[in-house]
């Protein structure tokens, strides 16, 4: 994490580091496939947990800046897993998806290949969908996220060859599903 | 699949994501020269990334436009989970 380790912080300033670090909590709500209206009410919820955590941080000890960061993920980790778990998550299917993304580029692609990279997204989405929490937080923290197996580990409560294998286990999920349906790269 | 083909499967994720000792490393490249079916799983194992990646970036695209307001501006229904939190 790209932050001074040992910084201490004002009891105030929580909620700074809440603002500061919102666009890091967006990348985890996106990773785990929530909406933006399922992600608005987590965002809401872990706001409720910073006021919270520093009024007790103001009776206690204080977290410096790198803890706070890392609290704040994994009650955004929590929070959005519990939506995930509860509702359907990347409910955007591979052609919407297939559409947007070529909006924004000017090169057409050939029909044929537009259709193979669907088929291919869709069976990602699918594999991401129905992928179980123990394996798609370490996944979105560490390749969507950009944490290290470490950081993931102090965040998630494992240890970094814990984190390795589930990430084996996730990324192996993912090429599974491609290869069942014979696709090769 | 070859006994070594399975010990080198186990080891492509870290391989890619630059987990292994050099000496590992070059274990598993020096394979991946050799053996076609690994190259496949190699190449799979970053595709299926990059589509994730794909999937991600467009969930993105719609969660960066959540409107977080401003601690000291915040409208109706932040201010009701805010005295809930001081009840709390």
């Amino acid at each position: 994490m790209e932050h001074a380790a040992s910084e201490a912080l004002p009891e105030s300033n929580l909620l700074d580091v809440f603002s500061a670090e919102l666009w890091r909590l967006k990348r985890i709500i996106a990773g785990i496939g929530l909406n933006a209206s399922d992600g608005e009410d987590v965002l809401q919820d872990v706001s409720i947990r910073v006021l919270k955590q520093q009024r007790r941080d103001s009776r206690t000890a204080l977290l410096n800046r790198e803890d706070s960061i890392k609290w704040l993920i994994k009650v955004t980790v929590n929070r959005c897993l519990m939506e995930h778990r509860r509702r359907r998550t990347f409910r955007r299917h591979a052609g919407e998806i297939l559409k947007r993304r070529l909006q924004n580029k000017t090169a057409s692609q050939p029909t044929d290949e537009k259709a193979i990279l669907a088929e291919e997204l869709e069976i990602v989405r699918k594999s991401l969908q129905k992928l179980d929490d123990s394996l798609l937080a370490p996944m979105v923290l560490r390749y969507f996220c950009g944490l290290n197996s470490k950081e993931v580990g102090e965040i998630l409560a494992l240890s970094p060859s814990t984190v390795r294998s589930r990430l084996r286990e996730a990324r192996m999920t993912l090429v599974k599903g491609l290869s069942e349906r014979g696709i090769e790269p | 699949m070859k006994k070594s083909c399975e010990d080198i499967e186990q080891m492509l994720v870290d391989y890619a994501d630059g987990q292994l000792s050099q000496s590992d490393s070059n274990k598993v490249a020096e394979h991946l020269a050799t053996c076609e079916q690994c190259r496949r799983m190699h190449n799979a194992l970053q595709k299926s990334l990059e589509l994730a990646g794909v999937i991600w970036a467009d969930s993105l695209s719609e969660t960066e436009n959540i409107h977080i307001p401003a601690a000291k501006s915040r409208n109706i229904r932040w201010s009701r989970y805010t005295a809930i939190a001081k009840i709390g």
